[in-house]
């Protein structure tokens, strides 16, 4: 497969983090792996290009932001998911479902999302 | 000798150039590098090719400002404003140092040296007062990025009653310290009626207020509106 679009990657940033955010709280790196992890390796992030995104969902009231320090004595910036941000994940899902459906009457459902 | 630590100084030093990066933005990128390092050693990398891939990883440092810059325009503003506000403090200080000396040269001349005390005390304390009032906002937005965000949003609704409420505030504090300390040294009796000291001071500041509010919120609704069509 060719290289996934740079409109796509942003487009897809937003849910993409808001559902890695919904199993648990995380941080940058994490969150940047677990990407690279579920996607096969498709999805390509600058690493720096998320924080802006984690940022954006902070400032609209989506997730909370913590300074912890790992068990490795490493200082992490945490970010956790609140409620309202589990209201956006859902109405993220409907969107994201109903161009999925669209596109999947044209070229079949394979591979399906659900 | 390749030496990480000086390195990733050097490269936080370098990302804190850009306006658009706060220190806690440079912090968590920081972190990330950090991070990333020990997984490109154990593939067999060294420290200096692990930190190149690393920091490659992350980003150029313009690549990022215009990045962070999208999700975070009013960051830049408040840069200019501090610097404006530092310009101010300074250009009132040599106004004081200015007033000051003239002050001193007239008395020394007119043989009345020792009233240059009042002189002094005026201008240290009105140093002083600027440099507090200008001083900690800038401060607080400094340490707490976030204030900023929340101090922008409430101007961009109400950009006018922001500018009033700042010429209120350095036309009525300012006066209201005057006040306290003249009162305090004039204890209860005195020549002069309060009333008449706190009328003068009040127009005195007001008229000194007015135009400072006026030029820094035009200035930068101006950026605004760059850096918004720039962003388009």
């Amino acid at each position: 497969m060719s290289e996934i679009s740079k409109d796509l990657i942003a487009a897809s940033s937003r849910p993409l983090v808001l559902s890695i955010l919904a199993e648990g709280e995380s941080y940058g790196y994490a969150i940047i792996q677990e990407v690279r992890e579920r996607s096969g390796g498709h999805l390509e992030w600058t690493d720096g290009m998320l924080y802006p995104v984690l940022h954006r969902l902070q400032r609209e009231g989506l997730v909370t932001s913590k300074w912890k320090t790992a068990d490795t004595g490493r200082k992490r910036k945490y970010y956790r998911l609140n409620t309202k941000g589990k209201k956006a994940l859902a109405t993220e899902r409907q969107q994201w479902f109903a161009v999925h459906h669209t596109l999947a009457q044209f070229w079949g459902s394979d591979p399906c999302l659900t | 000798m390749f030496d990480l630590e000086t390195a990733i100084t050097d490269w936080k030093q370098s990302l804190t150039t850009h306006e658009a990066l706060s220190p806690d933005n440079v912090a968590e990128l920081e972190a990330h590098l950090r991070e990333s390092l020990p997984s490109l050693t154990t593939q067999g990398l060294s420290d200096e090719e692990a930190f190149i891939i690393g920091s490659r990883r992350i980003g150029s440092g313009s690549a990022l400002e215009q990045e962070y810059q999208k999700e975070n325009p009013s960051l830049v503003w408040v840069h200019r404003v501090k610097w404006m506000c530092v310009g101010f403090l300074f250009f009132s200080c040599a106004l004081g140092i200015g007033n000051l000396l003239v002050g001193s040269v007239i008395h020394v001349q007119a043989d009345t040296f020792p009233s240059w005390l009042p002189f002094l005390t005026s201008f240290v304390r009105r140093t002083i007062g600027l440099s507090v009032f200008l001083g900690v906002p800038l401060l607080l937005v400094t340490r707490w990025p976030s204030l900023i965000d929340c101090v922008y949003d409430r101007f961009r609704q109400r950009q006018h009653l922001f500018v009033l409420g700042v010429i209120a505030c350095l036309a009525v504090i300012p006066p209201i310290l005057d006040f306290t300390i003249d009162a305090v040294r004039r204890g209860a009796g005195g020549d002069v009626s309060t009333r008449d000291v706190f009328a003068s001071m009040f127009t005195n500041h007001l008229l000194m207020a007015m135009p400072v509010p006026l030029v820094i919120g035009g200035f930068a609704i101006l950026m605004h509106q760059r850096e918004q069509k720039a962003v388009e």
